[in-house]
């Protein structure tokens, strides 16, 4: 096996060992081990990038195989594979590096470390896996360190209630998955990747099956990447330390159901299950971009707009644009990391506030954290010239040029929105005078190169990766792509960006006034209500696993359970130690009684073969 | 080589035992490795005498002897040091029954074995090793008794001992492999022959009732089944019938008997003769190409955690004097690390996936299906059902109950002990993981 290849499945995990081991005996350890496995990690990355840019490297390897049954485990690595890895391990070890202040306090460090590796290593091993099988387990591992990081301070009951809420939810979806593996498996008779795309061209597959696996798959991809119904976890997810929101909830994890539906995208597209695609992500998009608008914490309305943005990242595979799809992920991780980093360096420096309202006037204090989240805001928002505006031009003109009229209308307007609702959040937190006494006297001061140093590479990033959007398109698909092209779609864009800009603008910072006016009435309050907790998506969830599946199903099932099934295992109790009697019996602990057994043993064989076999 | 190099150590290590434990570790520790370096260059004792061959199968499963005698090796302390060149002399009679591919050879080994567990439980310190020691010996006198009378039997039939040239037609040969394979059912513990090794395995010292239970076990059914694999497909009805029957009654007994036990040391005893039923069932099923392969990794799988569990029960013994299920009560805060391992053991004989008990069943049961005996399997996955009560039942009362009384010091795990249980629970990990070796090793039989 190729060397970094190697590094890459085993590092993380016997780093994640390492860390919480060394962590246990010398707190600083921790980092430092989770630190230079990620940099190494990182390396590795860029060793693939570099060398095997031309050559797919494509290694087969059966897990199990017995009989007629073949569990496959192989490792399958072209130009989307490197660029999800580049994407994991770079905003992984900035991530770990942007931790040693951030959570520099914790006294639980070694768990912690012990975690964010053990996901990266997920991570890494779903995005280089040939086999569904593969990605099921790294998808696996990632869904179980997303819940143990929600939860890391498991002390807390909202957190520890979110890390289930995520569980639960992720796995519902998860389940859809298992069963697509197990369809794929009885059906079409292989779970690779690469095979089923290149059965899907060839028209080889039956075309309902290949429906209902896509679909099934699709949910998987629902309930990891956040998108309608399944996203009131993402929200809640922002329990967890605001380090694991950036990675995890906001740059990484969350891609794993695009990469899933990209990693597959001729068997999507063979099914027709787009359509499904497009249409789902749009309506996520516009919920997410309008449930933004309204948010107090910081991190909630962060959330909402990763949601928004996953979404618009899956309208453009949806309408058949693998390419916009897959630029829009790339640019989303690095500006969404940027901005997640950044608000983890406002919560640092405001001791732990998150609500926005109760912020302001930052940019006194933090003159560089406020420039480096509003380049990520601006990208975020989709201004030129940085690197989202490409991206997500391109989508949006994908959805004119391809879409249906639903989805384009949603997907343009979630579009426009994101500037409305990250120029509230900028302004709320950087203008202004205090709103709260906690910042108003001393502030924490952020360190140079524990946390200026990884945002400006961030925000260095997400303004000069502009320059080779088209390589990266091609680089990804690799070849030329037929770009969508929408004559005054950018004017038309801008200046309704341009118009929302200036409305937030007013109303924030000169007509906060207007503002409380306009929303004390009832009608605006209703929508607010609405909009404020999403929905009512979750609400609605819950009243349905409350009611019908815990009330009817669940209790009706424990009826059975406590009356019929408990008797009969109650019994059994009874029932061995009867049979134990029986047998006890012959157990005198008298080496006579044994060997006469013994040579009684031999007799009955002896003498049933002689009777049975040869018929004597 | 190998077979020179481990018998030479054995008979070196004994001048260290009163100077310096640690120098005759060391030795054994280096001949192991050296062992291993010469049956990986095919340098075994096929390379000095005729009678013996090394295939692929065979080899995987003396690396995995040798390594689990290395870790057992390692934990030894106190007085179990005389079993140190004894681990040595056990290694090298093994590789040669292993390899034998003659059956006079293999009569002659399995008595050489049959002694040198002898020699191991003769470390009597007190009157239950001294009663264990001689139900031991009685047993196996019995035994060896049998099996020659079958065997002076059988060599009337036939004029050659080779597993591939012996006969196998002729007219006594059917009762003589019986009564044979009656004498070798005492080692595999296979009711009713196995009296003896409930009471031995849990009187005698755990350390040599690891190596008993665990190691010699697990040879004896690989070499079993590789001498009598010509009977088997020579009988089928018979070959089935035998085994089958065995195979139920054995796992069945044994794990009632298991459930109302008291003390820890007859529980593990009884799952080990329970264990012995699940590893008839691909003898049973000899007709199925699948066999072999069952058996070996009923072997490997068996070897590392039966021999782990009885070294940590010999450890909790000796430092906190733990005989009974309530003395393990809230263990884990008086001993993590031992608990961690005992459980994780513990989880592999119930056969959790994810760990190497539940492949090796897996791979046994689906040799059975394989056959056709669906039945018997599915009396075995019954029985793995009720096996789990009690080691779950174990490890209940080592993590949800409180103990009896206050911890005072938390009992740390020796170095020696440490490692040892490090190689043998990666064993049992990573055979439950990668599968492919043991497949591949018995493609070609």
């Amino acid at each position: 096996m190729n060397n970094a290849v190697f590094i890459l499945l085993t590092a993380p995990f016997v780093g994640a060992v390492l860390a919480y081991v060394l962590g246990k005996v010398k707190r600083e350890l921790a980092f430092w081990v989770a630190e230079v496995v990620g940099f190494v990690l990182f390396l590795a990355s860029v060793v693939l990038f570099l060398k095997y840019s031309d050559t797919v490297i494509d290694i087969d390897y059966t897990w199990i195989a017995y009989g007629n049954l073949q569990l496959p485990f192989g490792i399958y690595i072209d130009h989307l594979s490197i660029v999800m890895l580049l994407v994991a391990t770079g905003l992984g070890f900035l991530d770990i590096h942007f931790a040693h202040d951030y959570m520099g306090e914790d006294p639980d460090q070694p768990r912690y470390y012990a975690k964010v590796l053990f996901f990266i290593g997920g991570m890494i091993l779903l995005v280089i896996t040939k086999d569904l099988i593969g990605a099921f387990v790294g998808w696996e591992f990632m869904g179980l360190a997303s819940y143990l990081l929600i939860s890391f301070w498991y002390y807390k009951h909202s957190a520890a209630n979110a890390g289930m809420q995520a569980f639960l939810y992720t796995r519902f979806g998860d389940i859809f998955i298992l069963a697509a593996i197990a369809l794929l498996m009885y059906y079409v008779g292989t779970v690779n990747l690469v095979e089923l795309n290149k059965l899907a061209d060839a028209g080889q597959i039956d075309k309902t099956i290949a429906l209902v696996v896509a679909l099934f798959i699709f949910m998987g991809a629902i309930g990891k990447s956040g998108q309608f119904p399944l996203y009131p976890w993402l929200m809640n997810a922002m329990e967890g330390p605001t380090t694991v929101s950036a990675l995890i909830h906001g740059a990484t994890m969350v891609n794993s159901g695009i990469y899933i539906v990209a990693r597959l995208f001729d068997f999507f597209s063979y099914t027709d299950a787009l359509f499904v695609v497009a249409n789902v992500a749009a309506l996520s998009a516009f919920i997410g971009s309008t449930s933004a608008l309204v948010q107090k914490e910081i991190k909630k309305i962060l959330a909402y707009s990763t949601m928004s943005h996953l979404s618009i990242a899956f309208v453009g595979l949806g309408v058949g644009s693998l390419a916009a799809g897959m630029l829009h992920l790339v640019n989303h991780a690095i500006f969404k990391a940027l901005l997640f980093l950044s608000a983890g360096a406002v919560i640092y420096i405001a001791h732990h506030q998150k609500d926005a309202w109760k912020l302001g006037g930052l940019i006194k204090t933090a003159p560089f954290v406020a420039l480096f989240m509003a380049m990520g805001s601006l990208s975020l928002a989709g201004v030129p010239p940085f690197s989202g505006f490409f991206s997500k031009e391109m989508v949006v003109a994908a959805a004119w040029e391809w879409g249906n009229g639903f989805t384009k209308t949603f997907v343009t307007i979630a579009a426009l929105l994101s500037i409305a609702y990250i120029t509230r959040l900028w302004i709320l937190i950087f203008l202004g005078e205090p709103r709260h006494e906690s910042i108003g006297g001393s502030v924490h001061k952020p360190s140079n190169l524990w946390m200026r140093l990884p945002l400006g590479i961030l925000a260095f990033l997400t303004l000069f990766i502009s320059i080779w959007q088209s390589d990266i398109i091609r680089y990804i698909t690799g070849g030329e792509v037929v770009e969508p092209h929408v004559a005054g779609l950018t004017a038309f864009m801008l200046t309704g960006m341009l118009i929302l800009f200036l409305i937030v603008v007013g109303l924030y910072v000169k007509g906060l006034n207007l503002l409380y006016k306009i929303s004390s009435h009832h009608f605006v309050q209703t929508i607010h209500q609405v909009l404020f907790n999403g929905y009512y998506v979750e609400a609605m969830i819950t009243w349905v696993s409350k009611n019908i599946i815990v009330g009817a199903i669940a209790k009706s099932a424990r009826w059975f359970d406590t009356y019929v099934v408990d008797y009969i295992v109650n019994k059994t109790v009874d029932f061995t130690y009867a049979v134990y009697k029986i047998f006890r019996a012959g157990h005198s602990g008298k080496i006579g009684t044994y060997m006469g057994q013994f040579v009684l043993g031999v007799a009955i064989i002896v003498i049933a073969i002689l009777i049975i076999v040869k018929g004597l | 080589m190998s077979f020179i190099v481990l018998i030479a150590a054995g008979l070196l290590v004994p001048i260290f035992y009163r100077s310096n434990i640690f120098i005759a570790k060391t030795i054994s520790f280096i001949a192991f490795i050296l062992a291993m370096y010469f049956i990986y260059t095919h340098n075994s004792l096929n390379a000095l005498f005729p009678y013996f061959v090394s295939d692929e199968a065979t080899r995987l499963m003396e690396y995995v002897l040798l390594i689990t005698l290395m870790a057992v090796t390692f934990s030894l302390t106190g007085f179990e040091r005389p079993l140190i060149s004894q681990m040595l002399f056990l290694a090298g009679a093994s590789l040669a029954l292993l390899e034998t591919n003659d059956f006079f050879m293999y009569i002659v080994l399995f008595e050489v074995i049959a002694i040198i567990s002898y020699i191991l439980v003769a470390n009597i310190r007190n009157y239950y090793n001294a009663e264990g020691a001689i139900k031991t010996f009685i047993a196996g006198a019995v035994a060896s008794g049998i099996i020659l009378i079958g065997f002076a039997l059988y060599s009337f039939n036939t004029d050659s001992f080779n597993y591939v040239d012996m006969n196998v037609a002729g007219k006594y040969t059917l009762i003589a492999v019986t009564i044979m394979l009656a004498g070798i059912f005492y080692k595999l513990t296979i009711v009713p022959m196995h009296g003896w090794a409930a009471d031995a395995y849990s009187q005698i010292n755990h350390a040599a009732a690891a190596i008993l239970s665990g190691v010699i076990k697990s040879v004896i059914l690989v070499a079993t089944f590789k001498a009598f694999y010509k009977f088997m497909i020579a009988y089928p009805l018979a070959s089935v019938l035998i085994f089958s029957f065995f195979a139920i009654i054995t796992m069945t007994l044994a794990n009632f008997m298991a459930l109302w036990q008291k003390r820890i040391s007859k529980i593990l005893a009884y799952s080990s003769i329970a264990h012995s039923g699940y590893a008839l069932i691909p003898f049973a099923a000899s007709a199925s190409l699948y066999a072999y392969s069952g058996v070996l990794y009923y072997a490997i799988a068996y070897i590392f955690m039966q021999t782990s569990v009885f070294l940590i029960l010999n450890d909790l013994r000796r430092e906190l004097g733990v005989k009974y299920l309530d003395d393990i009560k809230g263990l884990y805060k008086k001993a993590p690390l031992h608990s961690l391992f005992f459980t994780v053991q513990l989880f592999s004989l119930a056969g959790i996936p994810l760990l190497a008990g539940f492949l090796s069943k897996a791979v046994a049961f689906y040799a059975g299906v394989d056959a056709g005996l669906w039945v018997i399997v599915l009396i075995a996955l019954l029985n793995s059902a009720l096996a789990v009560g009690y080691y779950v039942w174990i490890i209940k009362h080592i993590y949800f109950d409180e103990p009896r009384e206050d911890v005072e010091r938390v009992i740390l795990i020796s170095n020696g002990s440490l490692i040892g249980q490090l190689i043998l629970l990666a064993g049992t990990i990573y055979f439950g993981i990668v599968a492919s070796n043991v497949f591949d090793a018995t493609i070609q039989f």
